[in-house]
């Protein structure tokens, strides 16, 4: 029977032997999340400014909507965007479903709602007079936004690294408009799910570990920045 | 006809602001304060003077344009191209020209010399070389000239209104609105700050001072502008127009003191 040592030391050499296909699975996910978050980072965090320092009538009601997004299962993106897709879908023509640009649209559907969500709490947290000093001594309008970003940078980064942790670790979406395909859009989380099933473990704790350490590199990143910024005088 | 215009015309060009009708309610429901007229004339430093909480910098905030007008309209004639032109909110001033000081100033990270370079970097090009060149001359004037590399969260609250004050100098605003510059602060602080106001008036800038004491800085004023029982009114004085002279005429053997003496910056934008 196969120990769970076992199990971990396979992993370890199949990472450090730098097998191609695995590689392959790790290098999909992160090229398919990192554009997700590239693509959403800007539209959010200006929905998150605007959300916080533009008064209009049902600003109450977006909040609410954009945090019930955050919400909604990642499987179930994943199915409103497969009948989207599919063949008889109204997007079928653009023959997206299985491919690594639906696994994309899927994970920025998933990472918005988060990421304006977080935007718009820390744009809220600011001090209001970065913005207005800025702003009253002459600065443009998208200056004045460098300057409140600036005052907010560490709660910024921290809502970068909480979307990007959501989307990597996501299996049902992808799962779903990606399609598992191996050296396409097979990811890490549906690899590991995969491999289960069929009962290879080493592939699928070798994939488990990549997305461990990732979080602890990200984890003590922020934490190495944040000692930095420290509560000074005011 | 005809007459009437050129009177009209002529009341615009003497005018600072003129504010018609405002009212200002708490969450659009208990009045704050409410004025019928009021007009700010060219030469006019006004004193802004009131209980707390009636509303000083509510009304300074609302000429800035930093809250939305809830009733009635602000006009800045001399901020504004056409000088019969439309309410407040549909115009505003160009960037920079009406600037509104808070009481306890925010300041930029980085160093003293970092939250004057931001001023400097805001400039229209063709102002940034002449406000170089008189960046140590306002150090100077606001005995900043020590601490101008040291980080600006580990000033003192004296120094850290002095620093506020001197990006307005460097501005050189059209209309500056400070709300209670001198609270709390020691009597070299006050000198070093009614200083650079000075300075400031000298070079045409309209002035709107928000204070509960009486200090060199109130000194300077020479129209007092008061809120009592929710209402705005202009209270006659011209006793501060004696003292501004005074005050104007130290400036001027202040400033050609510091001027003469040789300085030496290098800044790179």
């Amino acid at each position: 029977m196969i120990t769970l040592v076992d199990t971990f030391s396979q992993a370890v050499q199949l990472l450090v032997s730098g097998d191609t296909a695995l590689w392959t699975i790790i290098g999909v996910s992160f090229r398919v999340s990192l554009t997700a978050l590239l693509i959403s980072v800007v539209p959010a965090t200006i929905i998150g400014f605007l959300l916080a320092y533009c008064q209009f009538p049902a600003r109450w009601l977006v909040l609410s909507i954009v945090h019930t997004f955050m919400a909604v299962p990642t499987v179930v993106v994943g199915l409103i965007l497969f009948m989207l897709l599919s063949r008889s879908g109204p997007l079928g023509d653009w023959r997206l479903l299985f491919t690594q640009d639906a696994m994309i649209i899927g994970q920025v559907l998933l990472c918005l709602p988060l990421l304006i969500s977080m935007t718009h709490s820390a744009f809220q947290g600011a001090d209001k007079k970065a913005w207005e000093t800025a702003k009253m001594l002459g600065a443009h309008p998208l200056r004045c936004l460098w300057v409140l970003m600036h005052e907010i940078r560490f709660a910024l980064m921290a809502t970068l690294v909480a979307a990007f942790a959501r989307i990597i670790a996501e299996v049902g979406c992808a799962m779903m408009v990606g399609g598992n395909i191996l050296n396409y859009t097979r990811n890490i989380t549906t690899a590991i799910a995969l491999e289960t099933l069929k009962g290879e473990y080493a592939q699928g704790v070798a994939l488990g570990l990549v997305l461990f350490i990732l979080a602890m590199m990200l984890n003590l990143g922020m934490a190495l920045l944040r000692g930095k910024g420290q509560i000074g005088h005011r | 006809m005809l007459l009437n215009k050129l009177l009209d015309d002529h009341d615009h060009i003497s005018l600072i602001a003129r504010l018609s009708n405002v009212q200002h309610r708490w969450h659009k429901e208990t009045l704050l304060f409410q004025l019928n007229e009021l007009q700010w004339q060219k030469g006019q430093t006004i004193l802004l003077s009131g209980d707390n909480g009636a509303g000083k910098s509510t009304l300074m905030r609302l000429m800035a344009g930093l809250e939305p007008l809830q009733q009635g309209f602000i006009q800045f004639p001399v901020l504004q191209k056409d000088r019969f032109s439309l309410p407040w909110r549909t115009q505003k001033p160009q960037r920079g020209q009406c600037c509104y000081l808070h009481q306890s100033p925010y300041l930029f990270a980085g160093t003293v010399l970092n939250n004057l370079l931001f001023v400097i970097k805001s400039l229209p090009k063709n102002k940034r070389e002449l406000a170089i060149q008189r960046l140590p001359t306002g150090l100077e004037l606001a005995g900043l000239t020590a601490l101008q590399h040291q980080p600006a969260n580990t000033l003192s609250g004296g120094e850290r209104q002095r620093i506020a004050a001197l990006r307005a100098w460097l501005l050189q605003p059209k209309v500056l609105l400070l709300d209670e510059p001198t609270a709390n602060l020691d009597q070299d602080s006050i000198h070093l700050i009614t200083a650079l106001v000075v300075d400031l008036i000298q070079q045409n800038s309209a002035v709107m001072i928000s204070s509960h004491q009486h200090t060199s800085l109130t000194d300077c004023c020479n129209a007092h502008w008061m809120i009592k029982e929710g209402t705005v009114y202009a209270a006659n004085s011209t006793t501060g127009t004696t003292k501004l002279t005074a005050l104007q005429t130290s400036n001027v053997n202040k400033l050609s003191a510091v001027v003469s003496q040789p300085h030496q910056m290098d800044v790179a934008l």
